[in-house]
């Protein structure tokens, strides 16, 4: 290996997107180089696993508070794909080993089946990644979730804005839509207008659907409809739908997992699709020719939330209080381009990694933050007119 | 000529059958990172991310011995149900009956929503108990047919001679009927163990996390992952289901040898 890996994405990163030239042979080659060389390494070296959970480009945890050990399991539901193993490498590996408490993993969080586990008693998992308005939402019908312990959270570093009686805030992410670079000819969409023009931008597209615990791109809607950024909050629902309405033709898919729309535009089953930064990270670091767009798109931030009921309740409190250390925050970040709410995490990552996070300035300017507020009043109404504007 | 045209016929019939289910395996081995068409090259990747990684050898394992339990349980049941609903004569036989072979005809989503409400209460979801229990429910039908079936080539006059002969009526069941109904047992058994080892719609409800399948875990993979190692795995069953049939296949066939070949000097 003559560059790091690092320095390896980088000169990828600057280079013009001609990925698709990247071609098989250069992956035959890397893998070759890399993976053989990982892999022999990984198989000698098993047996000699240090606690310390390094890796390149990876800050190490090195150890954790007492207070976060424990034993038994704890049941955790995330999104999969590409944030599940990024979240896999960097929260639950070091979790178990450092504390002794085992992590069972799934996908799939939904409130709607929060709310059906625990009227039922059959609570499937003991802590979710939601939205806080989600949280909000179903706080509102009844007593859904368990209180987050505080104590054991490294509450010095965390901005009180991120921690909810019930949830935790612990993923900056942003919701933008992404391009096929090679469907339109050289030219390049810039604002959510462009997503609404299938005159100067034809092809089929895909977007977030309301079922399955998401909620459809309203304010996409609202703003390709032609409403200014600052005018979008409060929502106005049916003008909202109605912008859908336009576009409804061109949607050849509502997306309800987030591998979706990524596996879709590397298919070119679709030209244009929203989805979660991330998600469109990884799809281009596997060579797809796919692009994202930044300009007015929204700021989201997941949470982490126990269900009342749950089984391993405590071992969950250990578990999110673990995951919103600065060690495991800056671990994510540095794998999968996501934000961080632990300030502390911000100097273990390089330069860089930090340009290309939601968060860092230049990015964050073009984005219109997520009104949480306005949603977890709104989630129901919104997902009543959703099931009627399908079948219209 | 018409015997060409035949053959095609069959040939494109059985193409275009089959074709949907092969297709899976050259994708299996395909070197690209998301699921593509064709596939850009070839690389075992796929089956070594499915040995690789612990979920779904735990999903594998776990489909593996609930099967293995639903086998047992179901043979152990629905080889005297059998005999019973063959040899016995009892008022409202057609009713029973109609009721082993009942959840062959209900919609397997109503069994599993049914089955979910009934063992939430005993607090039994996510736990693998809870699917061999169900999935004997539904396997027991198919052992009840096989054996059935196999009943009805056993000539009573054997047991009779058996009896007549001094054996108790379970030394007749284990020395006589038993050796002769046994590919009929076996093929139930197959039937039950695949009945259990692909099935979905419970496992859907009542895997909780904890005792996840292999069908769950490809349903939640495909929802949420969508990386050729489902490619993998599907090439995999098709194998081990295909292997199973054939043994069944086998089984049966020499049940019919056997039954055309024992009683030369009885026939008349």
């Amino acid at each position: 290996m003559t560059e790091s890996l690092s320095e390896r994405l980088r000169r990828l990163a600057a280079a013009a997107p001609h990925v698709a030239d990247f071609g098989r042979r250069q992956l035959i080659r890397d893998a070759a180089r890399y993976g053989m060389a990982a892999a022999a390494m990984a198989v000698l070296t098993r047996h000699l696993a240090m606690p310390a959970f390094a890796a390149d480009d990876m800050p190490a945890v090195k150890s954790i508070p007492d207070k976060l050990k424990g034993r038994g399991a704890v049941r955790v539901c995330s999104y999969g794909g590409a944030l599940q193993d990024a979240q896999r490498k960097a929260y639950f590996k070091p979790f178990e080993e450092l504390s002794g408490i085992k992590v069972i993993e799934s996908e799939g969080p939904d409130p709607a089946k929060v709310k059906a586990m625990v009227d039922s008693g059959t609570v499937e998992f003991d802590v979710g990644e939601f939205d806080r308005a989600s949280v909000i939402n179903l706080e509102k019908k009844g007593d859904y979730w368990e209180p987050i312990d505080y104590s054991l959270f490294d509450t010095a570093n965390i901005d009180a804005a991120f921690r909810y009686k019930l949830a935790v805030d612990m993923l900056p992410y942003a919701q933008i839509y992404a391009y096929r670079t090679d469907a339109f000819g050289g030219k390049v969409p810039k604002n959510n207008a462009d997503l609404f023009d299938t005159k100067g931008f034809p092809g089929p597209r895909a977007m977030q659907s309301g079922s399955g615990g998401l909620t459809p791109d309203l304010e996409i809607a609202l703003m390709g409809g032609g409403v200014p950024a600052d005018k979008v909050y409060p929502i106005d629902i049916d003008k909202a739908f109605a912008s859908l309405k336009t576009i409804k033709p061109d949607v050849v898919k509502w997306w309800t997992a987030g591998a979706m729309p990524a596996q879709m535009l590397t298919d070119n089953e679709v030209v244009l699709a929203t989805a979660w930064s991330g998600r469109i990270f990884a799809v281009q670091k596997a060579g797809a020719p796919v692009r994202p767009v930044w300009q007015d798109q929204l700021l989201r931030t997941d949470a982490w939330a126990i269900p009342k009921g749950a089984a391993n309740r405590e071992n969950a409190q250990k578990f999110t209080a673990f995951i919103t250390m600065a060690e495991p925050q800056a671990r994510l970040s540095s794998l999968i381009p996501y934000g961080f709410v632990n300030n502390a995490a911000a100097e273990l990552l390089s330069a860089d990694r930090l340009a290309i996070l939601p968060t860092s300035p230049d990015i964050k300017k073009q984005l219109l933050i997520y009104d949480t507020a306005w949603w977890a009043e709104n989630t129901d109404a919104v997902l009543a007119k959703w099931n009627s504007f399908l079948l219209d | 000529m018409r015997r060409a045209a035949l053959a095609a016929t069959m040939a494109l019939v059985l193409a275009y059958l089959v074709f949907p289910i092969l297709i899976v395996v050259p994708l299996s081995f395909s070197s690209a990172k998301f699921l593509s068409f064709p596939p850009p090259g070839v690389s075992t990747q796929w089956y070594a991310a499915f040995f690789g990684s612990d979920a779904w050898l735990s999903a594998a394992w776990t489909s593996i011995w609930v099967a293995s339990g639903v086998t047992v349980l179901a043979v152990l049941l629905g080889t005297p149900a059998a005999i019973g609903l063959h040899r016995g004569r009892f008022p409202g036989r057609g009713v029973v009956r109609a009721l082993f072979l009942s959840p062959l005809i209900v919609p397997g989503i109503i069994v599993a929503i049914g089955t979910y409400f009934v063992y939430a209460r005993f607090g039994l979801v996510g736990r693998p108990i809870a699917l061999v229990l169900a999935h004997t429910c539904i396997a027991v039908p198919f052992v009840v047919i096989n054996v059935g079936a196999a009943l009805h080539g056993v000539d009573r006059r054997l047991e009779q001679a058996a009896q007549n002969l001094g054996a108790s009526p379970f030394a007749t069941f284990w020395q006589v009927t038993l050796p002769l109904i046994r590919p009929g047992i076996f093929a139930g058994a197959v039937f039950a163990f695949i009945t259990s080892f692909d099935e979905l719609l419970i496992a859907l409800f009542l895997s909780g996390s904890t005792a996840v399948t292999l069908p769950r875990r490809m349903f939640d993979q495909i929802r949420f992952d969508i990386d050729p190692t489902i490619a993998a795995v599907s090439a995999m069953l098709i194998f081990t289901t295909t292997g199973l049939m054939l043994s069944a296949e086998l089984a049966r066939r020499r049940a019919e040898r056997r039954r055309t070949r024992s009683v030369p000097s009885l026939a008349s």
